[in-house]
């Protein structure tokens, strides 16, 4: 890859809290054109490092640079092209709607004349237009979340940055932005997007790393990932306790991997009905099984563990 | 890895009027909502005018100042002309930017466009100037309608209000930088603005106080701001008025910078 394609390029990134590190010498590049994804488990530094590329966390030691600019020294003139869409919602209460998406045109000089149409067509992406004259407080998550989406398209920017885009969002509303993430992306706007939903990491992004406890553990397409770090299926099998330890004892050797969990036990396979008709045939019997595809988050917990990190 | 890196310099992107302005706009838009809370502001010096001047004026024999004999209302006016630009400090350049930095985040928001905190910082100062204007110039009207101008100088009582108010609303602001806990706000009321409304040469001469106490009284904008503008509109102005200019062009200036390099430390970490 030459520089010139990379929209971000971060070199041995750091982002020190003294004493504690955030984000420990990272190295990253992201594509024009790409959804890029920041994988990884809270306090990671996946948020940290977004600031940084939103110029409102200067690095702490490293090189980063967003559009061909430093974010420290040209943090407006970076600003003025990327859109983002924090993990709190800050819309601006004391407005309604509308008057949200006027104001953010005008704090980056859109002029009138296109913002007017440019608004109308946000509108109608988010599915907002009813509520324009609305304010923000009675919104729902979901309607606030649409409205901060599209105030981050306000400026036709090259780059949206959305951290954890669907935290705390109904299954619905996440499914809506999902499908409007998915639109832009076929438009041909970067995204860079952090989050722990694995299902919308798989979604959404062409290429991620994985960051844990300050560093990037891993990198590549959700597809890349699963295939490195699990197997295509997963065997996900219910057993009396009574012959639980005889079924891992009996499967070791004939499965990728063995996993015991409290209530299951998952076996790593490329083909989990062959799997599952081999543990009937050995005389096992089962309370349930479950044949399912390899994901995202199998090769997540693989890397970054099971136990809770806070 | 454990390279250590040295720390960047610290930059601090100056304001541009063109981007403090925006924020204007925004509280225009904001205030067409809440047009009735703007109007406050405007009451509040026109009462105490009324019930300490023309009430306890009664019993008040003229006050000298400056060579001139003054009535008790033509004394209070400009005292309470000052505390009309505090009005617009205390709303727009403390309450508001408490709560829009504190719980509405909406600062957090603007940053992520072309604005800087400095922007927003002094486009917040400019906007509270303002209201503390408008409060003033109607004040001035008052006066005028109640015979209380007495000099051609307070043509220059309208600038001096807005001086009064730039730097009253950046020491303000320095106040929005420091205070985190709403208990801060009434803290900030009853240690800081209420006294400094009652016993800074607003109601009464400050040579009434013990020798002591005079050069601490003194040292608060809000005595330099209504001694400014107590000379304007008595016609007591002399060289020594520019001590009063220098003072609040000083503070404006010094405030406002301390108060975006605190606000920036809030908000960009």
């Amino acid at each position: 890859m030459t520089t010139s394609d990379a929209l971000i390029s971060a070199r041995s990134l750091t982002k020190r809290f003294d004493p504690f590190v955030a984000v420990d010498g990272i190295d990253f590049e992201v594509r024009r054109g790409e959804a890029f994804g920041f994988l990884g488990p809270n306090g990671a530094g996946k948020t940290s490092t977004m600031r940084m590329i939103a110029c409102i966390s200067p690095p702490s030691g490293g090189e980063l640079r967003v559009i061909g600019m430093d974010p420290v020294t040209q943090a407006s003139e970076v600003k003025a092209r990327i859109g983002v869409v924090p993990q709190m919602d800050n819309l601006d209460i004391e407005l309604t709607v509308r008057e949200n998406l006027e104001m953010y045109a005008r704090y980056f000089d859109v002029p009138r004349e296109v913002a007017g149409p440019r608004i109308d067509d946000l509108l109608d992406f988010v599915q907002l237009t009813e509520r324009s004259s609305s304010k923000v407080e009675p919104l729902s998550g979901g309607m606030k979340r649409r409205l901060t989406i599209a105030r981050s398209l306000i400026n036709d920017p090259d780059l949206i940055l959305l951290d954890e885009p669907t935290t705390g969002l109904d299954p619905q509303a996440r499914h809506l932005v999902w499908d409007r993430l998915y639109r832009l992306k076929q438009r041909g706007v970067t995204l860079v997007i952090t989050t722990h939903y694995m299902d919308e990491a798989e979604q959404l992004c062409d290429r991620l790393v994985v960051m844990d406890k300050a560093k990037i553990v891993t990198e590549g397409s959700p597809r890349d990932l699963i295939n490195r770090y699990s197997t295509r299926e997963v065997l996900e099998v219910r057993i009396d306790d009574e012959v639980r330890e005889k079924l891992i004892a009996a499967m070791q050797g004939s499965v990728d991997k063995v996993e015991s969990l409290p209530d299951r036990v998952l076996l790593y396979t490329e083909n989990g009905d062959a799997t599952l008709a081999s543990i009937h045939e050995q005389g096992f019997e089962t309370v349930s099984a479950l044949v399912r595809r390899a994901t995202l988050e199998d090769v997540f917990l693989t890397i970054t563990g099971r136990s809770l990190v806070e | 890895m454990s390279v250590e890196f040295e720390p960047p310099p610290q930059v601090y992107p100056r304001p541009t009027f063109a981007r403090a302005r925006k924020l204007v706009e925004r509280n225009i838009l904001a205030y067409r909502h809440y047009w009735i809370a703007f109007t406050t502001g405007f009451f509040e010096p026109i009462f105490y005018l009324g019930a300490v001047g023309f009430g306890v004026g009664q019993f008040v024999d003229r006050i000298p100042y400056g060579g001139l004999e003054l009535e008790y209302a033509a004394f209070l006016a400009p005292g309470m002309l000052a505390s009309s630009s505090l009005n617009g400090a205390l709303f727009d350049g403390f309450f508001t930017p408490f709560f829009k930095l504190n719980w509405q985040k909406t600062y957090d928001g603007m940053l992520t466009t072309p604005l800087n905190i400095s922007d927003i910082a002094l486009g917040e100062i400019i906007w509270a100037m303002i209201r503390g204007t408008i409060y003033g110039a109607s004040f001035l009207l008052v006066m005028l309608g109640l015979g209380l101008i007495r000099s051609p100088w307070a043509v220059l009582a309208l600038p001096a209000v807005m001086l009064s108010g730039a730097a009253l609303s950046s020491g303000a602001m320095v106040l929005v930088g420091i205070t985190k806990e709403i208990s801060s706000l009434d803290k900030v009321m009853t240690l800081i603005v209420v006294p400094m409304f009652l016993f800074s040469g607003t109601f009464y001469p400050v040579s009434l106080y013990p020798g002591w106490l005079q050069p601490i009284v003194m040292a608060t904008p809000l005595y330099h701001s209504a001694t400014l503008l107590r000379d304007l509109t008595s016609g007591a102005a002399d060289p020594g008025t520019l001590v009063h200019v220098a003072y609040l062009l000083a503070m404006f200036v010094l405030a406002a910078t301390v108060a975006s390099r605190l606000i920036r430390k809030r908000l960009i970490t």
